[in-house]
């Protein structure tokens, strides 16, 4: 841990520019210009040690502000990228599921394969994000990895304008490559936007002027609010998927529920696959391509729209320094240290319910609106079920604040109760099919199932809000102090829930009881395995976390060129050294006792002082120690972040 | 009459009026040339739907319905919509067409239209209720099978007839002649009763009384079973037609009843029960006038020799259909005028030599549907004036040698049916540059092998060539057997199990003007491009049923004066309209039974089948969609198909959002490396300029040595003598030599290093403390970025670890970019041997104006040594960095 801290302290200090070193004509002043005015801007507004106590008050006021526009901004571009592409999605499955449609537009050109390899590509692609995910973050950095997965699903967006084998299939692959990273990046930024809020509101303390570990717990709240917010953004997305739906799609699609649901026998509980013997036309007449251009122009300015937001509004998550201090820990150790949190018990006990969050989610876009809604109220009701459900998940995750106050598990448990309370009932619901069985039932015999299917829309948006907000705060919080792993948390987190979303596709030809069933144990496990957790951190039950190895400048970063020593990095001889000293460092894991961290945190700088002696073996290490001295004579002179 | 299965209802309307030709796609008709029009077993109903789409210039109309129509509906539309279009109201209705249509009109009163006939099966109508003078302009009038009585014709004035038919009435023609005005010479006398002997001469009294010459005497139908000599001793003298068919005769007696009647021109006796024609030879009564003689439709077995005798001037005589068996070898003897003899469906089984040997004057003989086998020789030896040839239906294997000898005029000759079994060059010596229609039609004729003389290659009039239906497995190949007829109009091979057809296999047909392909071909079958390329004058094609799966444009795209095209059951899903837009002259396709996609890829050719005007598809509003019966072809929803504006958004705002999403990416992420990149790339870029435009720089030396004092002596003993004596003549610019005197020494540098091509840099411990050497250093490193060239050679005269040079990290920078040479030290193997590498190596590096030397000399005592290329970008970074 304390490597961590040294090098990105050693990092502080490259960012200030130093002048050539003695008298070289510096000719490549005008190559390096640009990086200058950044840094001189970031002078400008840095404050400046003559500053008075009033200026450096509004100066942090402002970042605070700042970090606020960057929660909100994300979070909306989040929700419009979503809304865009499910809406399109949505609406792209529909009009392909219509045999007319399909048959004049496409006639032999396999729009049902396409459609399958599509939503395979979706699907299945997630599955290997664990084995790039924290690669493609560390290396492009949080901020424009969400800008970059907001550009894959604008292609995505865009090649739908196109509907061809060689066009929706490859951004269907993309868009499952992007995925895992989008979200990974999503929770990280929103947890390091809690950090980064504590720091600016604490800018006085010496920890964090130190740019030290934070204290334990020290940015929880922070972490609440904004995942909170985030989440109640977000899940609006699901309100403005419907739009294309209602808007456009609404008026072509039959009226008539009793056609539409001819030959459907059954609903809910007791079928298997979607919903058997749906009518294959559903459309009315076949729309304008037009008109289909129209609206997805609409979505395509949506998206790039969102493209901008998170070009423009969002900053960065890490100083320049500290991202290249988070990437120079190796691609090879940045690679394995995903699999390597898995033994943190912590974490390994969460798996559960990061499986159950991605279960829920799909099966009520898919499963319950489908079986359930569909097939009992007919297609011009869907965008009603889903639009009511995303509001309410939008509502309640503003619930997830009274974890200001309650404990955690309140929240986690309350929506694990709700949910099974909920699939119990689902598993006895069967409800009349809505059509009249081609002419041989009574007409309207069937009851009307739209307050039900509301209910329960809105009920499990209870429980998506408290189950989504909750991980994320829970994940956010577990390891609200360490920066340098929160990307890999969240690539498991999410990681897991794309494998969820992936068994939910393969599941879709199951018996609904099944996969109630599933749904059901899982939970039930989820549940006890976070009590199980929770129980621990409450005994204290060490846990053990991957070391992060020291940032190791292999590349000879600017920083080190100006200097006398360029420290270890040169030679092939000393890099291999280093490289078995990592090796060396790799193998151990630290222990970590729960609700002790403040203590280790202070043997780590108690080591730090009295350094030399406990690491002789560390040769690199004797040479910097000059440099830390440097260090700290600026920081005495009060230049600081 | 009255079939509930299905009746049909021709009606031919001649509309008097010619309006602008249009042609397009109708609902239930289909236009042929001209403006002929037929209906054929329409589903519709009504016959104003079926007709409503016409244009007003229609002048043929054949309808048929294929259930039952009430013909008042048909008379009505008949009737009434000529005035509803405006016409002149001057119909016929062609009694010759109106066959079996159970009408059945009660109201019809009058007969106002001057010239209409009433349809044959009236059969209610038993009284004309009309007044007296109502028929008096009538014409024509045809009252068969009415239960119509004499009486009803009293008083009628029926002077005007020309045409008067009564059969099957309960009129008493007898009475009906003695009473009436009515012209004897008009009344058709058939099925009026007039069975026997005494009510035929009692006829004939009353016929003699009111003509003395009839032209036609019609007495068809009359059960008539024997005429004696004497029946018709008191009709008129003179007749010049008589027509006793569908009588009951048994024989004619050399007709011997007509010895009263001599001049007698035409005389037919169809559908008797004749079983004989006996020689006439003591017959004294010779009918020099007869020239028509008909015996068609009799049950003659044998015609014995001289059976013609009395009929010396037969022009056309009648045979066939009966069964003749004996045809007597002198039957014909002496009919030098006949010119069309009928010997068709007969059971004859030999031709004589004799058999025609006095027709010298026959046109046209007609063999058809006999049972002969053999032509012999000299059969038809004069038949010099022959002109048509019908031998089909027969089993002819062998044709003899000089089997038609004497055909000298034929100009067609007709073999279907027979069991021919290849066509033989020399059969057509006789004819064969006059020859124009050859019929092939239904032999046995197989071809295994594609090379083949070409067995038309004298008949170079021939325009119309038949070699349909080959049986039993067809012609199997097409050889190139087509060579030599220029004239050919119509080529016809339908039913042949062709398995290919080669590209130049129609190629010398350049006349061909209808060719008849369907069902030519076995399977699926691929036309290979340009088969059609040389039929420039065809104007109708029929390709139905040969399993194309595409309209390429290779194969039809030539045929640019096509007129009419038959794609019918072709198992082709789209049409490419370009090139249908490319046949100026279509006016007609018929694509019945394609299993045409309603898809998108056929949005053109709905939209031109539907609008063009020029062409007629057939029926095209009822072709069905393959894949759902709710639309048709012509109406399939294409509003949801693509607009090409799709794609170009689609790839445009990939383009867009692929740009907007990497340029930011990269320009943060990549920014400098790129920069680096381009800086290298000029350099190298420039320096290759640089290198073409001269090859020689002005430089005033070659190099400037930058050293360090300390290491004087060994410039002095070792370098300079090396590269500007012993051999080389490199001019070498050395400090303490060559720096102008009084002038600021950075000065000296900059200009040292820029009038020198290399710098070259003596590099030792002492060379890295020198302030001085630095400067050279920066001086010479300097000059690759602003100029764009490299300058700079290093050579190390001691090894210095990297851990040394890390503390001058300007020479570390350099150090990892450039390779080096080494100076050999003494404690090297072969020193001698390595300092003389040593030279050549810097001698090369000196002489070279640019980039860093790549060799690597390998050897044990590696004095040239090249760092490991370090080229990776984040390295080279930081060079640029200040």
């Amino acid at each position: 841990m304390m490597e961590a801290t040294d090098g990105e302290e050693l990092l502080r200090e490259a960012d200030e520019q130093e002048a050539p070193p003695n008298g070289v004509i510096n000719e490549m002043q005008d190559v390096g210009q640009e990086e200058d005015m950044q840094e001189q801007m970031e002078e400008f507004l840095g404050p400046q040690p003559e500053h008075t106590e009033e200026e450096e008050r509004k100066y942090y006021r402002r970042k605070r502000l700042g970090v606020i526009k960057n929660v909100i901004s994300a979070s909306v571009a989040a929700m419009i990228v979503y809304g865009v592409y499910m809406g399109l999605l949505q609406m792209q499955l529909i009009l392909h599921y219509d045999m007319t449609y399909r048959e004049v537009k496409y006639s032999n050109l396999g729009l049902e394969d396409i459609d399958r390899k599509m939503m395979m590509g979706i699907n299945v692609t997630p599955i290997i994000g664990l084995l790039y995910t924290p690669l493609l973050i560390r290396f492009l950095g949080t901020k424009w990895m969400m800008f970059l997965a907001s550009g894959i699903y604008a292609l995505f967006v865009s090649t739908n304008y196109w509907e061809r084998y060689y066009t929706l299939v490859p951004s269907a692959v993309a868009i499952g490559a992007a995925i895992v990273p989008l979200w990974a990046s999503l929770g990280h930024y929103m947890t390091r936007m809690a950090q980064q809020y504590y720091e600016y509101v604490n800018y006085r303390e010496e920890h964090v002027q130190e740019q030290k570990k934070l204290p334990k717990g020290a940015c929880h709240s922070y972490i609440i609010v904004f995942h909170s917010l985030f989440y109640t953004i977000f899940n609006l997305s699901f309100v403005f998927a419907q739009f294309p739906m209602r808007l456009v799609l609404h008026h072509y699609i039959i009226d008539d529920t009793s056609h539409i649901l001819c030959n459907v026998k059954a609903c809910g509980a007791k079928i298997s696959g979607m919903i058997p013997g749906f009518n294959s036309t559903v459309l009315n007449s076949l729309p304008r391509s037009m008109l289909l251009i129209e609206v997805e122009s609409v979505l395509m300015g949506f998206s790039f729209l969102a493209m901008i937001m998170f070009l423009v509004l969002c900053g960065p998550a890490y100083r320049p320094t500290e991202e290249i201090d988070l990437r120079s820990i190796g691609w090879g150790n940045i690679f394995q240290l995903p699999f390597k949190h898995h033994r943190d018990y912590r974490l390994r006990l969460l798996c559960p319910f990061f499986i159950y969050s991605g279960f829920e989610i799909l099966f009520i876009v898919s499963g319950f609106s489908l079986s359930y809604g569909v097939c009992a109220l007919g297609l011009k009701q869907l965008w009603l079920i889903i639009m009511v459900y995303g509001f309410s998940a939008s509502v309640f995750s503003l619930l997830s604040l009274c974890m200001l106050r309650l404990p955690r598990w309140v929240f986690l448990i309350g929506g694990a109760v709700i949910h099974a309370a909920l699939l119990i009932a689902l598993l006895a619901f069967s409800p009349v099919p809505g059509g009249n069985q081609c002419g041989k039932g009574l007409p309207g015999n069937s009851p009307d199932y739209l307050a039900p299917i509301l209910i329960i829309a809105v009920l499990w948006g209870l429980g998506t809000a408290l189950n989504k907000t909750g991980v994320g705060i829970l994940v956010g919080m577990l390891y609200a102090e360490e920066k340098e792993r929160l990307d890999f948390v969240y690539t498991i987190y999410h990681w897991l829930q794309a494998v969820a979303i992936f068994v939910v596709y393969l599941w879709s030809n199951m018996p609904m009881r099944a996969k109630l069933s599933i749904l059901l144990v899982t939970l039930l496990l989820a549940s006890y395995c976070y009590w199980v957790m929770e129980r621990r951190l409450v005994r204290k039950v060490p846990y053990r976390l991957p070391r992060i190895p020291r940032p190791r400048h292999k590349v000879k970063g600017y920083r080190y060129l100006d200097e006398d020593n360029s420290d270890e990095s040169g030679s092939d001889n000393s890099d291999e050294d280093s490289e078995d000293y990592d090796k060396d460092e790799e193998s151990e894991d630290e222990e970590y006792i729960p609700g002790e961290e403040d203590e280790r945190v202070n043997e780590d700088e108690r080591v730090n002082e009295g350094d030399g002696g406990a690491r002789g073996h560390d040769s690199p290490r004797g040479q910097r120690r000059p440099r830390r001295q440097e260090e700290e004579r600026e920081r005495e002179k009060g230049e600081g972040w | 009459m009255t079939s509930l299965i299905r009746q049909l209802l021709v009606v031919t309307a001649v509309l008097h009026a010619v309006h602008l030709v249009t042609s397009y796609s109708f609902n239930n008709c289909i236009k042929y040339y001209g403006n002929t029009f037929s209906c054929w077993r329409r589903k519709e109903g009504n016959v104003t739907a079926v007709v409503g789409d016409l244009p007003p210039s229609a002048i043929n109309l054949a309808i048929s319905f294929k259930r039952n129509i009430q013909g008042s509906q048909m008379l009505t539309f008949i009737l009434f919509s000529a005035s509803d279009r405006n016409l002149p109201q001057v119909w016929q209705v062609n009694k010759a067409l109106l066959w079996d249509v159970p009408y059945r009109i009660n109201t019809l009163t009058s007969l106002r239209h001057s010239d209409a006939s009433l349809p044959s099966s009236l059969s209610e109508l038993s009284s004309l209720g009309c007044h007296n003078s109502s028929l008096s302009n009538l014409k024509y009038l045809d009252l068969s099978f009415n239960p119509i009585s004499t009486e009803a014709f009293q008083g009628v004035d029926m002077s005007h007839l020309n045409n008067f038919r009564l059969q099957d009435t309960n009129v008493n023609i007898i009475h009906l002649l003695n009473n009436s005005d009515i012209r004897a010479n008009s009344v058709d006398f058939s099925n009026t009763g007039l069975k026997n002997d005494s009510l035929l001469e009692e006829f004939c009294k009353i016929l003699g009384k009111r003509a003395k010459h009839i032209t036609n005497l019609r007495l068809n139908n009359n059960l008539i079973g024997h005429m004696s000599s004497t029946s018709l001793q008191y009709c008129p003298e003179h007749i010049e037609r008589l027509d006793l068919s569908r009588n009951r005769l048994h024989e004619t007696n050399c007709l011997l009843f007509l010895n009263r009647t001599k001049d007698i021109q035409v005389f037919k006796a169809e559908h008797n029960r004749l079983s004989k024609l006996v020689s006439c030879n003591e017959n004294k009564v010779i009918f020099e006038n007869l020239t028509d003689l008909s015996y068609r439709y009799n049950r003659i077995l044998t015609v014995s020799d001289n059976a013609f005798n009395n009929t010396p001037n037969l022009v056309n005589l009648s045979l066939n259909i009966n069964s003749i068996a004996w045809f007597g070898r002198w039957a014909l003897t002496g009919l030098k005028k006949l010119q069309h003899l009928r010997l068709d469906q007969n059971i004859m089984t030999d031709l004589y030599h004799e058999t025609f040997q006095d027709q010298i004057n026959l046109e046209i003989l007609n063999l058809n549907s006999n049972r002969i086998s053999v032509i012999f020789c000299m059969t038809f030896h004069s038949l010099g004036k022959l002109k048509t040839l019908d031998l089909g239906g027969n089993k002819i294997t062998p044709i003899k040698k000089k089997g038609f000898h004497g055909l000298t005029s034929l100009l067609t000759l007709i073999l279907d049916d027979n069991n021919l079994i290849q066509i033989d060059t020399s059969l057509y010596y006789a004819f064969s540059d006059k020859l124009k229609v050859l019929s092939l039609k239904s032999n046995t004729i197989r071809f295994m092998s594609e090379t083949i003389n070409s067995p038309f290659l004298n008949l170079s009039q021939l325009n119309e060539l038949n070699l349909d239906a080959q049986r039993p497995y067809g012609l199997i190949l097409l050889p190139h057997f087509f060579r030599g007829l220029h004239s050919l109009k119509n080529l016809s091979l339908t039913n042949n199990h062709i398995s290919k057809l080669a590209s130049d296999a129609f190629a010398e047909l350049t006349e061909l003007q209808y060719l008849t392909l369907n069902y030519c071909c076995v399977g699926v079958l691929q036309l290979q491009p340009g088969v059609f390329k040389n039929l420039k004058n065809l104007t109708r094609l029929v390709v139905e049923n040969m399993g194309l799966q595409n309209f390429s444009k290779d194969v039809f795209g030539d045929l640019t004066k096509l007129e009419s095209l038959q794609l019918n059951r072709n198992v082709m899903h789209s049409i490419d309209v370009d090139i249908l837009k490319g046949l100026p002259h279509l006016h007609y396709m018929d694509i019945r039974s394609v299993p045409l996609s309603c898809t998108c890829e056929n949005l053109q050719l709905q939209n031109w089948t539907v609008n063009n005007p020029d062409v007629q598809v057939v029926y095209i509003h009822d072709h069905p969609c393959q894949e759902s019966t709710k639309h048709r072809f012509y109406n399939f929803d294409t509003k949801v198909c693509y607009v090409d504006f799709g794609l170009f958004l689609c790839f445009t705002t990939a383009a867009a959002v692929f740009v907007f999403t990497l340029v930011p990416i990269i320009y943060t992420k990549l920014y400098w490396t790129f920069k680096y990149s381009y800086f290298v790339f000029r350099a190298w870029f420039g320096e290759r300029w640089r290198r073409l435009r001269d090859k020689e720089e002005n430089c005033a030396y070659d190099a400037f040595i930058s050293y360090n004092s300390s290491d004087e002596q060994w410039v002095m003993e070792e370098l300079v003598p090396n590269l500007e004596g012993n051999g080389s003549s490199f001019k070498l610019c050395l400090h303490h030599r060559d720096f102008e005197v009084g002038r600021n020494i950075v000065d000296n540098i900059v200009s040292a290093v820029y009038s020198s091509r290399k710098t070259l840099c003596v590099v030792s411990r002492n060379f890295l403390r020198s302030e001085w050497c630095s400067l050279e250093i920066q001086l010479a490193s300097y000059r690759l970025f602003n100029e764009h060239r490299d300058v700079l050679l290093l050579v190390f005269l001691e090894t210095i670890s990297q851990q040394q040079i890390s503390s001058y990290h300007q020479m570390r920078k350099v150090m990892l970019k450039k390779t080096y040479l080494q100076w050999p030290r003494s404690d090297c193997t072969h020193p001698a041997q390595a300092q003389k590498l040593f030279w050549t190596q810097l001698r090369r590096a000196m002489k070279e104006s640019g980039q860093c030397e790549t060799d690597q000399c390998k050897s044990g005592d590696s004095f040239y040594h090249k760092e490991a290329q370090r080229s990776e970008m984040s390295d080279e970074t930081h060079y640029l960095q200040p």
